[in-house]
């Protein structure tokens, strides 16, 4: 059962409520972060089965994160999915290409956006 | 005129001259047999003259020396008489046996030179009268002879008496007499014919010369004509040169003056003429006039595909290129749109190729620009978006505690637009993809079975919540279809969408395909109030909405259609519809993939 995540994402507004949707609606735990960096610390500390990222994020971007999970052998095999507005075939394709678990077209429903979520980790 | 025209007219001319000069030569040739012929009358009249006259004259000489000689009895004045039969006094040894019967001066002997005389007398004979009047000459001459032979034989005989008495008997005197008589007759008659022929031929010379001043005068004017007509000719020949080499001037200066950059090569590729706009639009230093392409542009060495378009323009195609990224060395990139034309002589030889240049660098950098500024308008958009719709779902989904109704209804609307928004933003995407043509599909075979069923299962949730059934038709045939799997999805969502907001609650939107071997009809049908007629037209334009008032349409963003359509032909396939009030039916027709299923298309 996927029970902790980790979630990064610099747009507080879009936080806030994927928090929610995440904690309240899903019943999730969720460490939630506002950058790349701070999710990769997060990792190391909680150590999560699930990681969600943002792609466009200021500093250190989506992709850019995945390579900093997948360099950590401790945090190497944790499953990644990547929130998106950019969803076309070729740009999902790319971010699959990358070792994603997958990806959730952005905006996103709140009160579905769990059952995705879980629709993804059962085919893992 | 035409070319045959042109040609019958020169002929007929040239006949006509050709004529005109025979009919001026025949005319002089026919005066000149004339003149001949009078010439030889002439000659001939003064010869037969010539010929009485010696006649005459031998007869009278003849006379002389036989008189003297019966009067005398000296054989001395025989002389002119012997001269007549070619004899001189010193053959006159024997006087006897010249004048017997048999000797030379016998006296039925006519003298030798008088019978040639009498001889061509004859071969001048032209009538029947001419030969009767020379026989009783000859006749009289003949007898004149043998009597005076006869006289001078009487006096050689010693009967010199009997010989006066004979010639006073006059006999010789009449002879004589006839004889003079018929030479002076005849010698008036050829004088008489020869004044005839003589005026004849003066009247004639007159003519003949009145008619060649005549013919002189005539080609005189020919002449003048002919100058005349080289002169006129001359002169209309320098206006139209004069007119060509202004229209040529005008033709240069369009081309020079041309707002593009154009120029006309040579089959060596350098340049005859070219417009003005080649400095300004390419960075060349100069006009390229009389240099090569490969000057203008260094790039022509390396650039292989440039090589082929010439070598294809040169075979006659026009090679048009609509975008062509130029590298150029410590310089910016340029973009440029070119065509190049092949061009031909008059005889229909290639003369070379014109050729076309755009500089279309602004309008990529700002197309580029708009690309990008709607792409980030969109995503900046999304993202305030993305919140709120996030706050209504949650609230209304009740994560946030319970609500009144009318609070609830206030927020569905504001999550109902929402929504619409989202819709719009996506679709604006799309249509400046399709505009850029960036659309980047990704192709590959599916079954019709899974297509239709995707096409359902998206759509279900949205007719459900209009209250609308979904009559989707199960496809068990192994039909395969080429497409993009996700367009294709978001074609049928459009088409099923939109009618399900038009249909009537009661009746399902109708979902299936035809068979029609080589090609499949997707139909989307319902049984809404149809299209209206005045709308049909526009119906795949972009923001064309038959009524913006219609409350079920509200839902759209009026690109659907426009999407759809450019969608199904970038894939390949052909969108169409019928509708009357009561059934409106969309179809999509795709050609059935019939190739094997290969491992990379599964």
């Amino acid at each position: 059962m996927l029970k902790t995540i980790v979630y990064a994402d610099d747009e507080t507004d879009i936080r806030t409520i994927a928090q929610i949707a995440l904690e309240a609606v899903g019943g999730f735990e969720v460490t939630v972060c506002e950058s790349g960096m701070q999710a990769v610390e997060a990792a190391r500390k909680h150590k999560p089965q699930l990681v969600l990222l943002d792609v466009m994020m200021p500093g250190m971007d989506g992709p850019e994160t995945l390579k900093n999970l997948r360099a950590d052998p401790a945090l190497a095999d944790i499953p990644v999915i990547f929130m998106t507005a950019k969803v076309r075939p070729e740009e999902v394709e790319s971010l699959i290409a990358l070792g994603a678990l997958g990806v959730i077209a952005k905006p996103f429903d709140p009160m579905t956006l769990a059952d995705e979520i879980r629709t993804l980790w059962d085919k893992r | 005129m035409t070319r045959l025209h042109k040609i019958k007219y020169t002929l007929s001319f040239f006949i006509g001259l050709l004529s005109i000069i025979g009919i001026m030569g025949l005319i002089p040739y026919h005066h000149w047999q004339n003149f001949r012929d009078t010439e030889r009358n002439v000659a001939r009249d003064y010869q037969v003259i010539a010929t009485l006259q010696d006649i005459l004259n031998l007869m009278q000489d003849m006379e002389t020396g036989q008189r003297g000689y019966i009067i005398t009895g000296d054989t001395y004045f025989l002389e002119p008489y012997l001269f007549a039969y070619g004899l001189t006094l010193t053959d006159l040894v024997d006087v006897d046996s010249l004048f017997d019967f048999n000797g030379q001066m016998g006296p039925d002997r006519l003298p030798a030179s008088l019978g040639e005389q009498m001889n061509r007398l004859f071969a001048y004979a032209e009538t029947e009268a001419d030969q009767q009047a020379y026989d009783y000459l000859r006749d009289q001459v003949v007898e004149k002879i043998r009597y005076m032979n006869f006289t001078i034989r009487m006096v050689n005989d010693g009967n010199a008496q009997a010989a006066i008495d004979t010639i006073r008997m006059g006999h010789g005197q009449v002879l004589m007499e006839n004889i003079r008589s018929f030479v002076h007759e005849a010698i008036g008659q050829r004088q008489q014919s020869l004044g005839v022929l003589i005026a004849a031929s003066d009247r004639s010379e007159v003519d003949y010369t009145a008619y060649v001043m005549g013919v002189y005068l005539a080609l005189g004017v020919l002449l003048a004509l002919a100058f005349l007509g080289l002169l006129v000719s001359h002169g209309r020949e320098v206006r139209a040169r004069k007119a060509l080499t202004k229209n040529d001037e005008r033709m240069r200066m369009f081309v020079r003056n041309l707002p593009a950059a154009v120029g006309m090569m040579d089959r060596d590729l350098r340049f005859v003429i070219a417009s003005k706009r080649w400095p300004e639009e390419f960075g060349v230093k100069a006009s390229p006039e009389g240099r090569t392409l490969e000057e203008i542009f260094p790039h022509y060495q390396t650039r292989t595909d440039w090589q082929d378009a010439v070598r294809r323009c040169m075979a006659g195609d026009v090679v048009r290129v609509p975008e062509d990224r130029i590298e150029r060395k410590g310089r910016d990139d340029i973009w440029a749109r070119w065509e190049i034309h092949p061009w031909y002589e008059a005889d229909g030889a290639l003369g070379g190729i014109v050729i076309f240049v755009e500089n279309i660098t602004r309008r990529k950098d700002i197309e580029r620009m708009k690309d990008e500024f709607i792409s980030t308008v969109s995503h900046e958009l999304r993202t305030p978006l993305t919140s709120i719709r996030g706050s209504l779902g949650l609230v209304l989904g009740g994560a946030a505690g319970t609500m009144s109704d009318r609070v609830a209804d206030l927020l569905k609307i504001a999550h109902r637009n929402c929504d619409r928004l989202i819709l719009l933003i996506n679709d604006i995407l799309d249509m400046n993809k399709i505009e850029a043509d960036k659309l980047d599909l990704n192709m590959a075979v599916h079954d019709l079975a899974t297509l239709l069923k995707d096409a359902k299962e998206a759509t279900y949730g949205f007719a459900d919540k209009y209250g609308v059934e979904l009559d989707c038709v199960q496809c068990r045939e192994p039909v395969r279809l080429r497409v993009d799997a996700l367009r294709f999805q978001q074609v049928m969502v459009n088409l099923i969408s939109n009618a399900v907001k038009f249909s009537p609650k009661d009746e399902p939107v109708r979902i299936g395909y035809e068979n029609r071997l080589d090609h499949i009809v997707i139909y989307v049908a319902d049984q809404g109030p149809g299209i209206p007629r005045e709308f049909q037209d526009r119906i795949f334009e972009r923001f064309a909405q038959a009524d913006s008032s219609d409350t079920r349409a509200q839902g759209g963003t009026g690109l659907g259609l426009s999407i759809a359509r450019a969608l199904v032909e970038k894939m390949g396939g052909e969108i169409s519809f019928t509708s009357r009030p009561g059934q409106t039916i969309f179809r999509l027709k795709f050609p059935i993939h019939v190739k094997k299923v290969s491992i990379a298309d599964a």
